[in-house]
């Protein structure tokens, strides 16, 4: 089911309803939410709620036998268990084509006149995010960081709650399971402020992502011609802006939909467009996922621990796997590679030039920063290597007859967008929507508020999927 | 925080907004009205009924002209069977035809809607796949969008500002479709907008705004549109080497249809002046309907055959408006009893 969509907002109002009304006690409202979650992702594909179920029991299995177990190899067995079926059903379901592809391009590549029919398997909605959230319990069990669930319901809710079932925040144990103990209830405050994060999550995904950027991306990344420069800038920042207002606005909506329950779920973006360096721009883009890959991916291949070599070595693993999560496809390998090859660049620099970074040029690396991440979305967004080698070249300003294919009045609305974005992103760089919600007076707060809502209203969207839903 | 007070009067603003945009469209009644709008969710509606229909019934395929040449309610009132309206705005019916011989066992009458441009001219693989999303939607549509269509019932057939259509062309009140219409400078060459002249009803019925006969410098704006691309597209002696191929994809689910009983009845609805001169210039009738029709081996009605079919004059050169629309399909489907294609049950 999708934010963005009537039959959530039904969906919505039944479920606050529910949880609100005196009906039941406080297993009984998480058993409905439980219900609901299960219903939320069903309405897509009943059938795939078998996998859900399947990784919550084996996790939970696993988590309890992790907690009692002593014998560290029969530990390590258990945690074996649950990566084994999460990674596989990831493996199977997200990359199973991609790796039957790649075999028989390999097998050809040697001589061995091999074919094979594509298995054309359904990806399972959020199997990225819900897998990686299970495994990172099981993991902070196995190293005793946290304690197992209290009840089976908690964790099978903290596995399926229904807010960031698909795209995340990707939500620790320890932050989430944590707030089932105990009787939940948003205050007034809560509640209000949860409806309108709820609001701008969804005027920047059907507003600003599908009504003002998404079309000109298609456009340019959809045309099978070399590109004028402008019109390949055009493409590469309408997307720079159509995933940040996507991702962040399904993110946001969570967050809102979460907090209306009185539960808390942690920021996932914090202005990243803003970033000065790429080390920054991790701590702001996708959160969840980046300390995720952090704690579980690359401080177990050693981190800063084991010399320079072997930390680059670690950070360009960790970026190029990152990338391989996004998509089964070698485009988001470049991608992370390019983002490896950028951390490690600005480490290196940072020894050799010192720089004290002040307002002023602050906004000149911020700037620059937002430049270079462009490039790695033409790698995102392209579905051929050929397009995006078109795209580079287009966008260097490498091809003088480069075709154009954009209107004026699209390149205007573009680079406004993208503009008024990264200014606010800079403005808000070290703040945060709360704190800027506190200094605006109610009237003008109230203003914003109904012109978001008219204008979502108004764009009506056709439902678009988010694009994380695909990861 | 005073985020109460806020919320009120975001309440406040947005009901006035709002109302302020309903009544701004509801001013403009000869080209606004609420009504289910004819989207892939509705067609997907209709579809659907071809799974239970039996060897009585009748369903329509064909693109625009089909739909607004043919009225259902009358079709129903001369022969007794309402048909199953499966035309689409803009899509040629070949996807349609293989997914009801391919995906159900139909086995009625089907009414095969052609407009030569649409269906056999280069270009045609583009509009397929477009008309292919439409039987995927079908296919494919979850239980979330079954019920957010069915939410949204309610409201599309009582509010006009939710009217808007996903066919870009056909619609000019959502906010994308407002932006598309602003344009500065010519940094590339553009067609004029098709402006939206018609709207359906939950039949499907295309029905062509009555400003359309009315005010002849609306119509002009549509024939503009018509001559902004007709001319372009190559004479018949530049493409007769592919036609043929696009003709015969037609061939093999007709031939399945057919052997299990269904019947097919072909029919070229008309279309004047400039549209008709560059149908004749593409595609000539000796070399695209009269083969077409040879190699379906299926009755063919064409309407320079038939006087009660060529009478009408069209506003926009391509299609009918309302009142014409339902004399045709008396007069049609009269014809098509007449000649034991149909059976009167009423």
């Amino acid at each position: 089911m999708l934010f963005n969509s009537l039959g959530f907002i039904v969906f919505l109002t039944v479920v606050l309803a529910l949880y609100y009304t005196p009906l039941f006690n406080w297993t009984g409202k998480k058993t409905m939410l439980l219900l609901a979650s299960y219903i939320f992702y069903g309405l897509w594909n009943p059938p795939l709620i078998l996998l859900l179920w399947i990784s919550t029991m084996v996790d939970w299995t696993a988590g309890n036998q992790l907690a009692k177990e002593e014998r560290q190899n029969i530990r390590k067995l258990w945690l074996l268990l649950s990566m084994v079926v999460n990674l596989g059903f990831l493996a199977f379901f997200k990359y199973g084509d991609f790796l039957l592809e790649n075999f028989v391009i390999a097998a050809n590549g040697i001589g061995w006149n091999f074919k094979a029919q594509p298995m054309d398997i359904i990806l399972p909605m959020g199997i990225s995010f819900y897998t990686f959230q299970t495994m990172s319990y099981t993991i902070d069990i196995y190293k005793k960081k946290i304690e197992p669930a209290k009840t089976f319901l908690d964790f099978a809710l903290y596995v399926t709650f229904f807010p960031q079932l698909v795209a995340g925040p990707i939500v620790r144990a320890k932050d989430l399971i944590s707030q089932f103990y105990e009787s939940k209830k948003a205050t007034a405050q809560q509640f209000i402020w949860g409806l309108f994060l709820l609001t701008i999550g969804l005027f920047q995904k059907v507003v600003l992502a599908d009504t003002l950027l998404s079309g000109t991306s298609d456009k340019v990344f959809g045309a099978e011609t070399m590109l004028h420069g402008m019109d390949a800038w055009s493409g590469t920042l309408a997307f720079s802006g159509q995933i940040f207002f996507d991702f962040a606005g399904y993110s946001t909506c969570a967050i809102g939909i979460a907090l209306m329950l009185g539960i808390v779920l942690p920021d996932n973006f914090m202005f990243p467009y803003a970033s000065i360096g790429f080390r920054d721009l991790w701590k702001r883009w996708h959160i969840s996922l980046s300390s995720w890959l952090r704690d579980y991916l690359y401080i177990p291949l050693g981190g800063n621990r084991h010399g320079i070599t072997r930390m680059y070595v670690a950070l360009m693993l960790t970026m190029l796997l990152g990338g391989l999560w996004h998509g089964a496809a070698w485009t988001f390998v470049v991608w992370g590679a390019l983002h490896g090859i950028y951390l490690i660049g600005e480490r290196l620099l940072k020894k050799v030039i010192p720089i004290k970074i002040n307002a002023w040029n602050g906004i000149l690396f911020a700037l620059l920063t937002y430049t270079l991440v462009n490039f790695t979305w033409v790698f995102f967004r392209a579905r051929e290597f050929s397009t995006a080698k078109n795209m580079i070249a287009s966008m260097l300003f490498l091809n003088d007859e480069g075709e154009k294919i954009l209107g004026s009045f699209d390149i205007i609305k573009v680079f406004t967008v993208i503009t008024l974005l990264f200014i606010c992103h800079w403005l808000m760089r070290n703040t945060n929507m709360k704190e800027v919600g506190k200094k605006t007076p109610p009237f003008l707060l109230g203003i914003v508020w109904a012109a978001m809502f008219v204008l979502i209203c108004i764009a009506q969207g056709s439902g678009e999927q988010f694009i994380y839903f695909q990861f | 925080m005073k985020l109460k007070q806020s919320l009120l009067i975001a309440i406040l603003f947005s009901i006035i907004s709002l109302a302020a945009w309903e009544i701004h469209w509801r001013s403009k009644p000869d080209y606004y009205s609420a009504n289910l709008e004819d989207d892939r969710y509705l067609w997907a509606q209709h579809r659907a009924k071809v799974v239970s229909a039996t060897e009585n019934d009748i369903v329509i395929i064909g693109s625009s002209r089909t739909g607004f040449d043919f009225n259902t309610h009358v079709w129903k009132e001369v022969q007794g069977i309402k048909p199953i309206n499966l035309s689409t705005n803009g899509k040629p019916p070949l996807a349609f035809f293989e997914d009801i011989v391919e995906n159900t066992d139909f086995n009625g009458t089907l009414i095969l809607g052609i407009t030569p441009l649409l269906c056999f001219s280069p270009g045609v693989e583009q509009r397929n796949l477009e008309a292919k999303m439409w039987v995927d939607h079908y296919h494919n549509q979850t239980y979330a969008q079954k019920l957010g269509f069915w939410v949204s019932k309610p409201l599309e057939r009582n509010l006009v500002m939710l009217t808007s259509s996903e066919l870009k062309f056909y619609n000019d009140l959502d906010l994308k479709a407002l932006i598309n219409t602003i344009s500065i400078g010519e940094r590339i060459p553009t067609a004029p907008n098709l402006p939206n002249f018609g709207y359906n009803d939950e039949d499907r019925n295309l029905i062509m705004f009555s400003s359309m006969v009315t005010k002849p410098e609306f119509a002009e704006k549509v024939q503009n549109v018509w001559n902004s691309f007709l001319p372009n597209i190559p004479d018949y002696e530049v493409i007769k080497d592919v036609v043929p191929t696009i003709i015969e994809k037609y061939q093999e689910p007709a031939k399945k249809f057919k052997a299990r009983g269904g019947k097919i009845i072909l029919v070229r609805h008309k279309a004047e002046k400039e549209w008709n001169m560059h149908t004749q210039r593409i595609l000539p009738k000796d070399k695209a309907w009269d083969k077409f029709v040879e190699m379906m081996d299926c009755p063919g009605y064409h309407f320079e055959d038939y006087r009660f079919m060529s009478k009408y004059t069209l506003p926009d050169w391509s299609h009918m408006n309302a009142e014409d629309a339902k004399t045709y399909t008396a007069d049609l489907v009269n014809q098509l009893i007449k000649d034991n294609h149909l059976q009167k049950t009423n």
